[in-house]
């Protein structure tokens, strides 16, 4: 009841004028950009975080918000209009939804896009109402040799499931956590790896290096390559209601995707992309219409944008209760709200209640907008990718030096930013997975401190830790989960020994 | 500005250069790395995350070269990663960003912007010139009014 009733709170102060007018803007930014082919939520809201500067934390907050929930919602325009995948988790959306498009049903299958996500998300944000206080609660006790190890198994957990090579993610975590450990260190003062350099003795500024490697490094190879006009599917608002059978087909995967979404939303990683696998997999087992799945299925649209949506909500509750990200976007959202001041994590309920309640109730605002904005101005959003890309990329490049420029008033940083987005190009061009990178780099200093806390609280006795409930079992799931990757790549190794040469992944 | 389909580098060849340079950057770190004070086990010092880190990148970046190597030795058909236009696209970009960094510093925001702007447009071929400098010129002026007016930052 207490929590209900700061919740209130939480929403007579997100719903001040300026606030709902920040919201509205974060969900039309956030949109636009989202609809930019390649860029992705990370992109988007590392691209949108500097123009925060200047309001008030709460305003800030809701705004991300809605950038958030907005730049989502625009990667599923593009795969339905355009047949390309804003980010991973709109792939599968694509199957079916641009099928539908090119049956004339492009506008059925964003409406129910719009409302598969709103419902997910506003059912994932009532999770977090319920999950959120209660986990950071017990995270209060938690010591430096837990928070080690949930992270360490978060990053573990995170390798494994990103997709490609595990040897590879391990790679560029790795890199991640070097790129982490440059500049001061916090126990001795000592500069690390600064060479001299000026820039470096502060360390490397997380979102420049994300703005670099998921913005810039998309945003060049959209320059290099050969311009080629996009052809979309015009939308009429008569044509936007789905009729009464593809909405009565549509309930029940929606809320299916949604369960898929939270218990994917709870592990860290990709789990916005794997929930939407999940989710098609299980509705196509489950459809008496087999015969439409790949021509248009409208299950396939519902449940995977709700899986998408609900999966986004859930990783925001170890966000929010121990402060710990486990994707990309969710490490991004984390350095928008230090921007600001805001540390979340398990005080952040106690000591700042109507911050923490405001933005759970920006979260129900921001989807609601993101819901009333976009299905009327779905047709206009769409024609942002009309607009000749030869123009639109060098505009955004220029935003994105402009953003990393703001973010510390250093010229130094534009270098980096511009390091990283070559840097970001070739990497992705060689198939490395750049979510890890970005989280070895974001949680790398905190994983530090925790370790060398802990070995100092066990003097040196490492063991020590694998007595204690929640390190103990964190820490040998992780050491299951190393001994499980060894096994898998020596059996690799093996199998492609004795059989025929055939290229595979490494 | 650039032109022609001819080959420039192959996938395997960019995956291995790629993987190759890693290998020597995760190399660089590790001996720097370990080059720290590294402490004991109860009481590590600012070189024992870095040398951990170091010493396990260095070693799966080894891995990572060989596999790779391995990979495309055993690979028949080999996809073309840059042709010739994208791969003078990208140095110009390369150049033309520099450039703009250098005269950030030296011109200030609205000229080395919009000049960066109109190297850009010019560069994904747009035709003509009116509209490439109109989109430079006033998108430059939109970012300078949003950001130096409306927000209160201070641009270069």
């Amino acid at each position: 009841m207490e929590n209900f009733a700061l919740l209130m709170q939480g929403f007579q102060a997100s719903l001040a004028l300026h606030n709902i007018l920040a919201a509205l803007a974060g969900v039309t930014l956030g949109t636009l950009a989202g609809v930019l082919p390649g860029i992705g939520i990370s992109g988007t809201i590392a691209l949108l975080l500097p123009i925060s500067f200047g309001m008030e934390p709460l305003t800030a907050l809701i705004m991300f918000s809605g950038i958030y929930y907005g730049a989502m919602y625009g990667g599923s325009i593009t795969s339905i209009l355009v047949n390309v995948p804003g980010e991973g988790a709109s792939v599968v959306t694509m199957i079916e939804g641009y099928q539908m498009a090119r049956r004339g049903r492009a506008g059925a299958a964003l409406a129910i896009a719009a409302i598969g996500s709103f419902v997910a998300g506003t059912l994932g944000v009532v999770g977090i109402t319920f999950i959120a206080p209660p986990l950071a609660q017990v995270a209060i006790a938690f010591g430096p040799p837990e928070y080690f190890a949930i992270a360490a198994l978060g990053l573990l957990v995170l390798t494994n499931l990103s997709g490609g090579s595990a040897l590879r993610a391990v790679l560029m975590m790795l890199i991640g956590l070097m790129l982490g450990t440059v500049g001061m260190d916090y126990m001795t003062g000592l500069v690390r790896f600064g060479f001299g350099v000026d820039g470096l003795g502060d360390g490397l500024d997380f979102i420049v290096i994300v703005m670099g490697v998921f913005g810039l490094g998309e945003v060049l190879a959209r320059i290099c390559e050969r311009q080629n006009d996009v052809r979309v599917t015009k939308i009429k608002f008569k044509d936007l209601y789905p009729n009464r059978e593809e909405t009565r087909r549509s309930i029940l995967p929606i809320f299916r995707g949604g369960l898929i979404g939270a218990i994917m939303g709870l592990i860290p990683g990709p789990s916005g992309t794997i929930s939407t696998f999940a989710s098609y997999a299980l509705e196509k087992k489950l459809s008496t219409r087999r015969e439409e799945w790949g021509k248009g299925a409208i299950e396939g649209v519902a449940g995977p944008e709700a899986a998408n949506n609900a999966a986004s909500s859930f990783t925001m509750i170890p966000l929010l209760s121990l402060g710990l990200p486990f994707s990309a976007s969710a490490a991004l959202l984390l350095s928008g709200f230090m921007i600001h001041g805001i540390q979340p994590g398990p005080m952040l309920v106690s000591t700042e209640p109507v911050l923490f309640w405001g933005l759970i109730a920006s979260m129900y605002i921001g989807n609601l907008i993101c819901l009333i904005l976009n299905l009327p101005l779905v047709g206009l959003f769409a024609s942002v990718l009309r607009a000749p890309m030869r123009y639109l990329m060098p505009v955004v490049a220029l935003v994105t030096f402009t953003g990393a420029y703001v973010l510390n008033y250093s010229l130094f940083d534009l270098g980096v930013l511009t390091f990283f987005g070559f840097l970001g190009f070739f990497l992705q061009m060689s198939g490395y997975s750049l979510a890890p990178l970005a989280l070895g780099a974001f949680l790398g200093p905190q994983l530090e401190q925790g370790l060398i806390q802990t070995m100092v609280l066990t003097d040196g006795n490492i063991w020590t830790l694998m007595t204690r409930p929640l390190a103990g079992t964190a820490l040998w799931l992780g050491v299951a989960m190393i001994g499980w990757m060894i096994f898998r790549f020596i059996r690799q190794l093996l199998r492609r020994s004795s059989s025929q040469p055939v290229a595979e992944d490494v | 500005m650039a032109g022609g389909t001819e080959i420039v580098a192959h996938r395997s060849g960019i995956e291995k250069a790629v993987a190759g340079l890693i290998l020597v950057a995760c190399a660089f770190y590790c001996f720097h790395a370990l080059g720290l004070n590294f402490g004991s086990l109860s009481n590590p010092r600012s070189g024992f995350m870095p040398s951990v880190i170091g010493v396990s990148a260095t070693v799966l970046a080894a891995v990572n070269l060989v596999l790779t190597l391995r990979k495309h030795r055993m690979a028949e058909a080999d996809e073309v990663a840059l042709d010739r236009y994208t791969a003078l696209n990208l140095l110009m970009a390369l150049a033309g960003t520099i450039a703009f960094l250098v005269l950030l510093d030296l011109a200030g925001y609205v000229v080395a912007s919009a000049l960066y702007l109109l190297f850009l447009t010019k560069l994904t071929r747009s035709p003509g010139w009116l509209v490439p400098m109109a989109v430079s010129i006033g998108a430059t002026g939109f970012f300078y009014f949003c950001f130096v007016m409306l927000l209160g930052v201070t641009l270069p």
